[in-house]
């Protein structure tokens, strides 16, 4: 027995306040009684391991919360109809803005705008009650070999929504058609990185501080 | 039986072989899937929490800053996730009407039969409130040291010796009046 067994068997005894030596023998007697019986082992059932793997191959680990050497990234959000010409341009806003140094939200974006109109900025389609957005992310990292989006949209699988190079060094695009809501969203750069958005006006932190960004898709909150 | 260290295989897994990630399971599962079992009464709730437990810790992997300190951030995890079934099992069982001669009768049928001690025990474990049978586990089951205890809960050492205290007069209260000494 430890020493803070004894003092919490002390304490146990106190309730008659000078129970003394015989109270604290009693008490450690009793604890001996009924905390054997509890220290006997217990079993998982037997398909706990192989349903805990299954379940893990499939799960998206999170991101270290300590940010390391994290690739700046930048998404842009256009519709259908003029989305490859506007990204493009987005792209090369970015691309040329961000040689050696960070990239900032895009200058023809006021700082103090709801988030629909800071960075990811956002082409949004006439509103319609079942519309679909194209959302297109860019996210630029010269030296990444693959870049994965993972949000809420795709259940956070890395596997679902790969980026491919844009044609200019370091630039990474995917396009995916979403309707309106609020997602949570980040990219995963040569399958462990994890960054947000670091444009991005909102981001959100779950129970592991892990950051993720968030964009709202049509109606009057986009961003 | 694999003998790297704990942060060695949690390289191996955040490296990308997820695989890996069975054998910091197995090394803690005995210990852990004791302490839900007794803080849950319950081998389904047990399994529940334990699967999402090691489940929450594998997403989290990169967020282990120190590695070699695996075990005790794992054991976090299980006791929040041990705590929060217990809270909800709790507001759960409240649904059902309340057998007040439940515990007699366990504690007089098989008296003498270790299996049925330990049900009674349990059972008169589950009597009490979840943050006592937690600290009353820790200690006296998992054999923590209070500081250790402290880690595990965010609970301050002095709250938890005052929990551990009424737990076991509690318990004495419940099981007295077989356990004679």
């Amino acid at each position: 027995m430890t020493d803070h067994d004894r003092e919490a068997g002390r304490g146990s005894s106190g309730r008659s306040g000078g129970e003394g030596k015989g109270g604290a023998a009693s008490e450690e007697r009793f604890l001996a009684r009924i905390t054997e019986p509890l220290r006997a082992p217990e079993r998982l059932d037997a398909t706990f391991e192989s349903r805990l793997m299954t379940a893990v191959r499939t799960a998206m680990p999170l991101p270290p919360t300590r940010r390391g050497w994290w690739r700046q990234a930048y998404m842009v959000r256009v519709t259908p109809l003029d989305g490859l010409a506007v990204a493009a341009g987005i792209a090369a806003l970015v691309v040329l803005g961000s040689v050696l140094t960070r990239i900032e939200a895009p200058p023809a974006t006021p700082p103090d705008l709801p988030v629909q109109h800071r960075a990811p900025a956002v082409a949004a389609v006439q509103p319609a009650r079942d519309t679909v957005y194209v959302v297109r992310f860019v996210f630029v990292a010269p030296d990444a070999k693959r870049v994965a989006l993972v949000g809420d949209f795709n259940n956070w699988d890395r596997t679902t929504t790969r980026l491919t190079p844009a044609g200019t060094t370091g630039v990474w695009t995917a396009t995916v058609p979403l309707s309106a809501g609020r997602y949570q969203y980040a990219f995963i750069v040569d399958g462990t990185r994890w960054t947000a958005d670091p444009t991005a006006s909102i981001t959100v932190k779950d129970d592991f501080g892990a950051t993720t960004s968030l964009v709202t898709v049509g109606g009057s909150g986009a961003g | 039986m694999d003998s790297r260290p704990d942060s060695v295989i949690i390289a191996e897994v955040l490296a990308g072989n997820v695989e890996a990630y069975a054998l910091l399971f197995r090394r803690y599962r005995d210990d852990y899937t004791r302490f839900a079992v007794r803080m849950l009464g319950s081998y389904a709730d047990a399994d529940d929490a334990l699967q999402s437990a090691f489940l929450r810790a594998y997403r989290a992997l990169a967020q282990c800053h120190d590695p070699d300190k695996f075990g005790a951030w794992l054991r976090q995890i299980v006791v929040n996730e041990c705590r929060t079934a217990a809270v909800r099992r709790g507001r759960r069982d409240r649904r059902f009407a309340v057998d007040e001669g439940a515990l007699e009768r366990v504690l007089t049928d098989h008296p003498a039969d270790g299996a049925a001690m330990r049900e009674e025990i349990q059972h008169a474990l589950d009597q009490l409130e979840v943050e006592h049978r937690e600290a009353f586990l820790l200690k006296h089951v998992e054999g923590l040291s209070y500081e250790e205890m402290s880690a595990a809960t965010g609970v301050g050492v002095s709250a938890l010796k005052m929990r551990v205290k009424r737990a076991c007069d509690r318990l004495r209260e419940l099981l007295d009046g077989v356990h004679h000494d």
